[in-house]
């Protein structure tokens, strides 16, 4: 059974129809990465998959772990394993990151029946994670997102990513608005995270970001269907002839 | 920090959404219905006062007879039928326990259920590290226990119920009570003075710093009952103390009436930190029974240096209308105001704060948070006046609202009056809602609806909420998430 | 049913005096909107401290002296204005001499087709089926009782229409003067301004009073902008020392128009510039900017109401003021937002200083929110002039009356600076300079 199957998704957005009959099969330990055009229906993807009002499923279905992931709402899709980072996180003013991430993690450490962190405990816990990514003490004592810069968010991301430990990450263009450093940095924490159970979904535009987090399959999503899937390579073949092709193709 | 198991069960359970709704079936003692000088009288006689009360009692009774009810406040409410409430209601245990052991044990049980074990905190007083709070217990209109009076009276300090106070300490009442709030001073006041029944007592002496919390618990049990109580505190010089009031009432469908006066002194370099988590019972969804909370709170800051700070989380009534007030009467003194207030349903509040700046280099800061939900309506109605001498004054002003939903309402409204260019007067208010974008990001970190909103709103309150003491931080946190219980969504 | 209010009574005889005389009278609307006036204004009498929008703005002036209507209009000469720049600007002239129009005074020559400018009387004779749609028709009575007062009389006054589509190339230039000759004078001047789809234009307003008695100025103007629509409004209010001017202004915006506004007050003993403005349309745009100078004891009143009643509106207010003498600036700014207003922005900022201790600042910024998507805010200070900024400028040998006044421009040509005409941003900043150089850098101004 694979981790998760997308058969025939169509879904809008404010009655546009943004994903047209999407198919896509990820099994547990594989890297997938989703390139393409802007306004293919990327972030549309991810926010499907997560559970975003707004987001009309019209036709298709997808499975997580066999179980029937359009039926979950938002938040339990979470905790059953799904994570999405970002592609710009949020700022919620007065709540410090490491209370939010203490509430996260609890509550889906509570959902599969385990007991959650006490404060202290959960500090130590975060800790760990945090030093491999740089995110420092201070940056866990302010509020989630706010005054962070760029890397700095999407460290956070990745941090979020690791404390809540899921089967399924979805990256939603992570790699938009860093520079190399920054990018190394998140590739690294990425990829400490590859396993043989866990799937990772990473989308982007640029090829670049594949040379750190290197995929095991490569799509090309064009108007709301993937139309081209390969193996690593294709994501230089596009780098080099660009998207014109499929934007003919996929009328 | 977020909604603990506890809460959360609260918060999915429908129907028993207001936890504190039960009835206790005490047997009471009752003074006759309806509103008279005779039911002054009756009153006075059971409380044993000496004959200076009952002609304070008597003036401002005959004064109140002469006045109009206001009606220039925002909430509009259903006619108050004076004569139809009672105006005394005891419960039948004779004398005043003079310890816990000879309290109806009925009524001890009350106050566990309500989370305040009186006999557990003096049992746990010889724990190292447990905190102690020294409880005055109302139970309608009497005082029924006072827990470490003994203790506190080693220190010189007084804390005891105010009919205790007018026996036992005349010259102390008689100096101060109504010195803060004229009996003349508005229509509730009037008439509090008139009918009031208990409240709570305290006197720091020079120099001292109260070793624990003070706190009082007020019940509202019997139906049809008004509860009028009535505190003083007076702080004297050099000395501090830290104040919790807290109420409930059970769920009914009349409306109740609470209308209180608080009044409290600071002399030169004295301070007292008031905090109140006010969670009496709001009415069910569509508005029908709950308190109407009308209250006049005013601190005097007579001496210099001398500081008041009040705090408040307002998440019950059906009707509040309050305005905790300061008078920056001595030079370099300081008034202070938090406050959240969450209204959901059809809850109604109008509420606020007065900052009067009167001696020298007084300082006022004020940050108001009101988070609005349902079809509630609440208004901040703040005062700041700088009079002629107050040079130098400073008031920092902040009111921020949170509308959940688009059904509620908040209203602002700050007079800012300055008759002094030396003082420097701030103001700023901003409305938000709680973004779709970081309920999804809440959600999509495995929180629910209720949890993610607990968490925004709390994080909007933060500021004002670490102004509580800790002890009820957690509480009032729990109550934020549980008062807004259904409002999204 | 009256209120019983002596003081009232005066008034409403002599709005009732002859009023089957008027012009206008026997076509039913007019007389219709004429008594609503007069009971809306019965039953509310002369506004006093408990009416909540009149408790810093004391109007016991009105009750004590016995103001008469002005009668027909006096032959005075145009005075020389104070304001120089827009005095020499080119524009269509508009002259009023106690409220009544001055033809000969006027100057409307070149006037685009399908653009009416004429006096409200004149109007109200030849053509009052052009009015009916729009005279009386956004002015909340009961919210507003001066203005039911001016609508019991409804006499002259500008009537302004503006065809679709036409952009005016001069801004009209109304100037209203008042001659009380001995006094007490009473004058009520009536304005209509109607845009239509897409137009533009400019109205310039100066009060000016001639030598004389003391005086009671009570205007309303209404303006109607229609989808589209842009009007940029600038007043300048310098009434003699013993006039009472109080103007009432109703602003009724339709979808994306632009309504800014920018009223600089600094004469009358009271004066009060009142203005509510109704966001009807999606896309609506309202700036309403002041400048307010008082000295001696002065009262100078800015009062305005922005109502969101359409979603994805905008508004923006920024008044701000400097206080001598014994004088008291009130500032009471209320935001409302409906419920289906949805995506608004709203922003307020008054700022007062306050140069000597007797003078005093009232402020109240409100905000009623029924919407939960929106962006609101409000800010106010009062205070006096920052320490630090003053010891630098002593420090770089600047006298200290030049570098309090310095402060004091630069304090106040921010709200200054936003002003899109030069000509007018220029005599703003020249007047200000006048006024600080007359009132602060005496001997009793204090730090």
């Amino acid at each position: 059974m694979a981790l998760l199957e997308i058969r025939n998704l169509h879904a809008t957005v404010d009655d546009k129809p943004i994903l047209n009959g999407l198919d896509l099969t990820i099994g547990g330990g594989e890297v997938h990465a989703i390139m393409g055009p802007n306004g293919s229906g990327k972030s549309t993807l991810s926010y499907v998959l997560s559970g975003r009002d707004g987001y009309e499923v019209t036709d298709g279905e997808v499975l997580f772990d066999g179980k029937n992931l359009l039926e979950m709402e938002a938040d339990e899709r979470a905790r059953e394993g799904v994570f999405l980072a970002f592609q710009y996180p949020v700022e919620i003013p007065g709540v410090t990151s490491i209370t939010f991430l203490r509430t996260a993690v609890n509550a889906v450490r509570e959902h599969h029946g385990g007991s959650p962190f006490d404060a202290m405990d959960f500090v130590k816990y975060i800790r760990e994670k945090a030093a491999g990514l740089n995110v420092s003490d201070d940056m866990l004592k302010r509020a989630v997102n706010t005054g962070f810069s760029g890397g700095e968010k999407k460290r956070m991301e990745i941090l979020q990513m690791a404390a809540l430990d899921p089967k399924l990450a979805i990256l939603d263009e992570t790699d938009s608005g860093l520079d190399i450093d920054a990018l190394k940095v998140v590739a690294d924490g990425v990829n400490a995270m590859r396993n043989e159970e866990r799937g990772l979904l990473v989308i982007t535009h640029y090829q670049r970001l594949l040379d750190y987090i290197v995929p095991d399959h490569v799509h090309v999503l064009a108007k709301g269907r993937i139309v081209k899937s390969g193996g690593k390579e294709l994501a230089h073949e596009l780098e080099e002839s660009g998207y014109a092709e499929f934007l003919e193709d996929a009328a | 920090m977020a909604a603990d198991a506890e809460a959360l069960e609260q918060v999915r359970t429908i129907g028993e959404q207001y936890k504190y709704g039960f009835v206790t079936d005490i047997e009471a003692d009752f003074a006759p219905k309806g509103l008279n000088e005779d039911i002054v009288r009756f009153i006075s006689k059971k409380k044993e006062e000496p004959e200076w009360m009952l002609e304070w009692r008597l003036k401002a009774y005959r004064h109140w007879l002469t006045m109009e009810e206001p009606k220039w406040q925002k909430p509009q409410y259903a006619e108050i039928d004076f004569q139809d409430s009672y105006y005394y209601a005891a419960p039948k245990s004779g004398d005043k326990p003079k310890s816990l052991d000879e309290v109806d044990p009925q009524l001890l049980e009350v106050y566990e259920k309500l989370g305040i074990p009186l006999r557990e905190q003096e049992v746990l007083a010889g724990v190292e590290g447990a905190p102690a709070v020294a409880v005055d217990a109302v139970f309608d209109s009497v005082s029924v226990a006072t827990t470490y009076k003994a203790k506190l009276e080693e220190q010189g300090i007084i804390f005891c119920s105010i009919s205790e106070a007018v026996r036992e300490h005349p010259e102390l009442v008689r100096q101060y009570l109504g010195s803060v709030v004229p009996y003349s001073d508005n229509y509730y006041a009037t008439l509090n003075s008139a009918v009031f029944t208990d409240g709570s007592f305290v006197y720091i002496p020079k120099g001292t710093r109260c070793p624990m919390e003070l706190s009082t618990y007020f019940r509202i049990n019997a139906e049809n009952t008004g509860q009028f109580e009535r505190t003083l505190i007076i702080a004297d010089e050099g000395s501090y103390v830290s104040y919790l009031e807290g109420c409930t009432a059970p769920q009914r469908d009349d409306n109740q009436l609470h209308a209180a006066v608080v009044e409290l002194v600071t002399l030169d370099d004295a301070e007292i930190k008031y905090s109140t988590v006010q969670n009496w019972y709001p009415g069910d969804e569509d508005g029908k029974g709950g308190i109407y909370n009308f209250v006049t709170k005013r601190a005097a800051c007579r001496g210099k240096n001398s500081k008041v700070s009040w705090t408040q989380v307002e998440t019950g009534s059906a009707i509040t209308w309050k305005y905790p007030s300061c008078i920056l009467q001595g030079d370099n003194s300081v008034g202070e105001f938090y406050s959240v207030a969450i209204t959901n349903n059809a809850q109604l509040a109008d509420t606020g704060t007065k900052m009067i700046h009167i001696g020298k280099n007084t300082r006022s800061r004020i940050i108001s948070k009101g988070i609005s939900a349902g079809h509630a309506d609440q208004t901040y109605r703040g005062l700041v006046r700088i009079q002629r001498g107050a040079n130098g004054a400073r008031n920092y002003t902040q009111c921020d609202s949170l509308l959940i939903g688009d059904k509620c309402g908040a209203h602002t409204i700050p007079y800012i009056e300055s008759q002094n260019p030396s003082a420097q007067v701030e103001h700023e208010a901003t409305t938000s809602r709680i973004g779709e974008d970081q309920l999804f990001y809440c959600r999509q970190r495995g929180m629910d609806e209720e949890e993610a909103v607990a968490l925004i709103v709390n994080g909007f309150c933060k500021e004002v909420l670490q102004t509580l003491p800790m002890e009820f931080a957690v509480e009032a946190q729990k109550l934020v998430g549980i008062s807004l219980e259904g409002s999204v969504g | 049913m009256p209120d019983g209010s002596g003081h009232m009574q005066p008034y409403l005889d002599q709005a009732l005096e002859g009023a089957s005389n008027l012009v206008g009278s026997g076509v039913d609307w007019i007389d219709a909107l004429r008594r609503a006036g007069a009971d809306a204004f019965g039953t509310h009498g002369l506004p006093k401290r408990r009416d909540e929008y009149w408790r810093y703005t004391n109007l016991n002036a009105l009750a004590d002296e016995a103001f008469r209507l002005a009668n027909g209009a006096p032959a005075i000469g145009l005075p020389s204005l104070p304001h120089k720049l827009v005095a020499e600007l080119a524009t269509y002239r508009m002259v009023l001499v106690n409220g009544r129009l001055r033809p000969d005074l006027c100057a409307l020559d070149g006037l685009p087709d399908d653009v009416l400018v004429s006096g409200l009387e004149d109007l109200m004779a030849a053509a009052p089926a052009r009015l009916e749609p729009y005279l009386g028709r956004i002015i909340r009575l009961n919210e507003m009782p001066m203005a039911a007062l001016n609508t019991a009389f409804l006499r002259d006054g500008l009537a302004m229409f503006v065809g679709d589509g036409i952009v005016l190339d001069k801004p009209v230039h109304l100037i209203s003067i008042t001659a009380p000759g001995d006094g007490p004078l009473m004058v009520q001047p009536r304005h209509l301004v109607v845009m239509g789809k897409g137009a533009g234009a400019t109205l310039i307003e100066t009060h000016v009073t001639a030598e004389g008695g003391s005086s009671f100025n009570n205007i309303v103007a209404e303006l109607h902008l229609d989808d589209g629509a842009k009007l940029n409004h600038f007043v300048f209010q310098e009434e003699a020392e013993a006039s009472v001017h109080l103007s009432g202004t109703a602003v009724a915006m339709g979808a994306d128009t632009t309504y800014d506004s920018f009223v600089l007050q600094s004469g009358g003993a009271i004066g009060r510039s009142e203005i509510h403005a109704y966001l009807n349309g999606t896309g609506g745009d309202c700036r309403l900017d002041g400048v307010y100078l008082a000295s001696g004891k002065q009262v100078v009143d800015n009062t305005t109401f922005v109502e969101h009643a359409a979603p994805g509106c905008r508004s923006r207010q920024v008044y701000k003021g400097v206080l001598d003498g014994q004088s008291r600036g009130v500032f009471q700014g209320k935001v409302h937002v409906l419920r289906d207003a949805q995506q608004t922005d709203g922003h307020q900022l008054s700022r007062a200083l306050l140069l000597s201790p007797r003078a005093e600042i009232d402020a109240r910024p409100e905000l009623e929110i029924y919407a939960d998507d929106v962006k609101c805010s409000h800010g106010a200070t009062a205070g006096e002039l920052d320490d630090d900024s003053l010891f630098y400028l002593l420090s770089r040998g600047i006298p200290r009356e030049e570098a309090r006044r310095m402060l004091i421009e630069a304090f106040l040509a921010e709200a200054i600076a936003e002003i899109p005409l030069e000509q007018v941003a220029e005599d703003f900043t020249t007047h200000v300079r006048q006024w600080l150089a007359q009132n602060v850098g005496n001997a009793d101004g204090q730090g």
